[in-house]
């Protein structure tokens, strides 16, 4: 037995239970199976670089993959809806009574009616996946008008992850922030009712659950195995 | 100290009085039901020294049966006093709650964090730019003197970490928070035991037990009056209308555990689990607003968005330094803090997370300490700091100063309007449909400062014995020549008077069977027409009717 714990590397084992019992890994295969195989092999390595610091250019080049996956069928067209302009026209009204030339210039016009919208609308879906109900109680008690909110994780993993999240982010810190940056900054390109979700979370969600159950798991001494 | 911190704090100080105070009686623009209904009971005090129900001493406000925490109410007397009865009165206690707030930050963080003024500064700073605290003290809100409560007693209980005496006020604040807002009835407790039992080698030594003992023993008679009308209903009168846990909610949103063993409690322990988690997503705090139009402002939600980077760095300092007395009650109170509110079925409540919010604000105010301490050189510092200021002072006074004003007519403009149009028709009758608006009655009640005398008599008479355990009295605000009530479509329209509403109070149908005509219309401060003003032709309308001759009502015109 002590042979067999020995072989079986745990933290893969746990991380592999995790994406097994996640309906988000079974929904991805269901409507896209190379994101799918694509994220889960993301999972391994980014899981692997942040325990074992090994394969990093793999990592980077699983996560350009699924960004170019993900932007092909994702890729958010909408960033300047037609009821946004009508709004927008309304409060160049306040804004020219507020600040005069100061605003109704070339430049302050041009920002106002092109830059902004596109950057209110970048901003929106960077942080959709930015929120913890999105993943554990299908965006509830907000749920977001006109998406398909579908399950990703059992409300039961909650405790696993923080415990993860909480111990992952003060040992490897700069990874988890880069990674997280980096996904937050895609995801900006992503419409926020992608019918996968945020996919490139993926990695970061199942690695923070498995490292939690881990910490929990080890306190159980037939479990117990070095770190 | 040396001059340039005492102008640095003199600075941040005027920087929160300015923003709390300038134009704080037109924008927002109204007053709440909240608002109205603590201003007239200040004023009726102020005069009678009962409130509008003619109860002496109230231990909660009555008012229409939700039961107001009381301190915000006393404490307004003084302004009513001083400044007449008006909306600036009656936000005024508020305004200087926010403020109070801001010293309280700058104390808390400078004693608790090694004397670190640029620290302190720097926190007391963003309590008084953040959009939630900008919004949440230039409106009438028992929350913000609950905050100020909490935050005084939460800073004297660091203090009596070096020092016992501090215990006995520090108790004594969080027992006079829990008077003051629904959140801190828990939050205090909580915060008190968690205090004891995270310091308990200190609190409970041989030094600290006698100031212990009297610290606990004054924080128990202060919460006596709770006590006192706990069977009543009153005091849980709010968290009953707005729970989960009832078997219509279970039944309603409960899905398939309706029929799993069990299934109640899977239910609330998840419905739970979603409310408080709601609290801390980044997505919620930094970038979508509460979701009602009274507790955000538009485009700028509680935080600006820029704070998620600090405040993801102030979220790994918490956790590396979480041994340290400041940060273990910065943690403390960050996990407490949501758990009143997240007993509640609205999402993202802000208003009922403010000591949250303050404590949240308090790690950005980490995060950006760190950040800053990794930059090396100053004119990076000074420049980043000038630009991030400069972006959030400027999304404010859009956000807040141009678009709540122009776009958010939530605390019903278009309704105060109605009593200039009174002074056009001094000898008519004005009835104004409250379906939709259930404070129109109280705002017009303080904004005419009826007597309170005469609106004691009329609504104390309903109440008599029961003023904290009738629940389901309907009030009605007959103030002379304006009455605020549901429309009567078998009786208004049968006398000369001017009926008001918004497009479903009085249809197209209406109008031509009742025989009314239109007179007046009143906008929102957009310019867009929310109200009709229709004048009843009683003769007209027992002319029509086939058996009007019959209609005992038609008697006076026919």
């Amino acid at each position: 037995m002590k042979d067999l714990k020995d072989k079986i590397n745990l933290q893969l084992l746990t991380l592999l239970l995790t994406i097994a019992v996640s309906y988000w890994f079974w929904r991805l295969i269901f409507f896209d199976l190379l994101i799918a195989v694509t994220l889960f092999l993301l999972t391994i390595f980014l899981h692997r670089y942040i325990f074992y610091k090994s394969n990093l250019k793999i990592v980077i080049l699983l996560f350009v993959i699924a960004s170019v996956l993900t932007l092909q069928s994702g890729f958010d067209t909408s960033f300047k809806s037609a009821n946004k302009e009508i709004k927008l026209n309304e409060r160049h009204k306040y804004y020219y009574e507020y600040f005069g030339k100061l605003y109704a210039n070339r430049i302050g016009t041009y920002v106002y009616n092109n830059i902004l919208p596109i950057w209110n609308k970048f901003e929106k879906n960077a942080f959709s996946p930015l929120d913890l109900n999105l993943y554990f109680f299908n965006s509830h008690p907000r749920e977001r008008a006109g998406v398909e909110e579908f399950k990703k994780y059992s409300f039961l993993f909650i405790p696993f992850f923080l415990l993860g999240l909480v111990s992952l982010i003060t040992k490897r810190t700069k990874a988890i922030l880069v990674y997280l940056g980096a996904a937050a900054l895609t995801s900006g390109f992503i419409a926020s009712n992608y019918r996968l979700g945020p996919v490139l979370f993926f990695p970061l969600m199942n690695l923070f659950i498995a490292y939690g159950a881990i910490i929990v798991f080890s306190k159980i001494s037939m479990f117990k195995y070095k770190n | 100290m040396d001059v340039k911190k005492i102008v640095l704090l003199f600075l941040v100080i005027i920087t929160a009085t300015f923003l709390r105070f300038y134009q704080l009686d037109e924008i927002p623009s109204g007053l709440n039901i909240d608002e109205s209904s603590m201003g007239y009971n200040a004023y009726s005090l102020s005069v009678t020294g009962k409130d509008r129900y003619g109860e002496a001493f109230p231990i909660l406000f009555r008012s229409s049966g939700s039961f107001q925490a009381p301190i915000y109410t006393y404490l307004a007397v003084i302004p009513v006093k001083l400044f007449d009865a008006s909306v600036f009165s009656v936000r005024f206690v508020s305004a200087i709650s926010g403020i109070v707030i801001v010293l309280t930050t700058f104390l808390f963080v400078f004693l608790g964090v090694n004397r670190n003024f640029q620290q302190a500064a720097l926190a007391a700073f963003f309590v008084a730019i953040s959009p939630w605290s900008v919004l949440f003290t230039r409106v009438g809100t028992e929350a913000a003197p609950g905050l100020a409560l909490f935050s005084i007693g939460a800073l004297l209980c660091i203090l009596s970490l070096k020092r016992s005496m501090f215990l006995i006020p520090g108790m004594a604040m969080l027992g006079l928070a829990t008077h003051a807002y629904y959140s801190e009835r828990l939050i205090s407790i909580f915060f008190l035991a968690g205090f004891i039992f995270i310091f308990r080698k200190t609190i409970l030594s041989l030094n600290y037990r006698k100031t212990l003992i009297l610290g606990l023993l004054l924080f128990f008679i202060i919460l006596i009056p709770h006590l006192m009308i706990l069977n009543t209903g009153a005091l849980t009168r709010r968290l009953n209308q707005v729970n989960y846990w009832n078997d219509q909610s279970f039944n309603q949103n409960s899905g398939y555990l309706k029929s799993y063993p069990f299934g109640k409690t899977v239910y609330v322990v998840r419905e739970f689990s979603s409310q408080y988690f709601a609290y801390f997503s980044p997505k919620n705090l930094f970038f979508e607003p509460d979701p009602h139009g009274e507790r955000s402002i538009p485009d700028l939600s509680t935080f600006y968005s820029w704070m998620f980077i600090p405040f993801i760095f102030g979220f790994i300092t918490v956790l590396k330094r979480r041994s340290e007395p400041f940060i273990k009650i910065l943690l403390l109170t960050v996990l407490i803090a949501p758990i009143a509110a997240a007993l509640t079925t609205d999402p993202f409540h802000t208003i009922r997370v403010l000591v949250f919010l303050w404590a949240i604000t308090l790690v950005i105010t980490l995060g950006l300490s760190e950040i800053f301490n990794k930059l090396a050189k100053k004119l990076f510092k000074y420049s980043l700091g000038l630009i991030l200021l400069f972006i959030s002072l400027l999304s404010l006074y859009i956000s807040y100063f141009v678009l709540l004003n122009k776009e958010r007519g939530v605390f019903d403009y278009a309704y105060t309007k109605v009593l200039d149009k009174t002074e056009e028709f001094p000898d008519k009758k004005f009835i104004v449909d409250s379906s939709r608006q259930l404070g129109a009655g109280i705002r017009y009640a303080f904004y005419k400062k009826y007597n309170p005398h005469e609106l004691q008599q009329k609504l104390g008479a309903n109440i008599a014995n029961n003023y904290y355990s009738n629940f389901e009295i309907e009030e009605s605000y007959d103030l002379g020549n304006i009455e605020s009530k549901a429309i009567e479509w078998e009786n208004d329209i049968y006398k000369d008077q001017i009926l008001i509403g918004d497009n479903l109070a009085i249809s197209e149908g209406q109008i031509k069977e009742h025989k009314l005509g239109q007179v007046f219309t009143i906008s929102d401060r957009s310019g867009k027409v929310v109200l009709w003003g229709y004048l009843t032709h009683p003769k007209d309308k027992c002319l029509s009717e086939k058996e009007g001759h019959l209609n005992k009502k038609c008697d006076k015109w026919l």
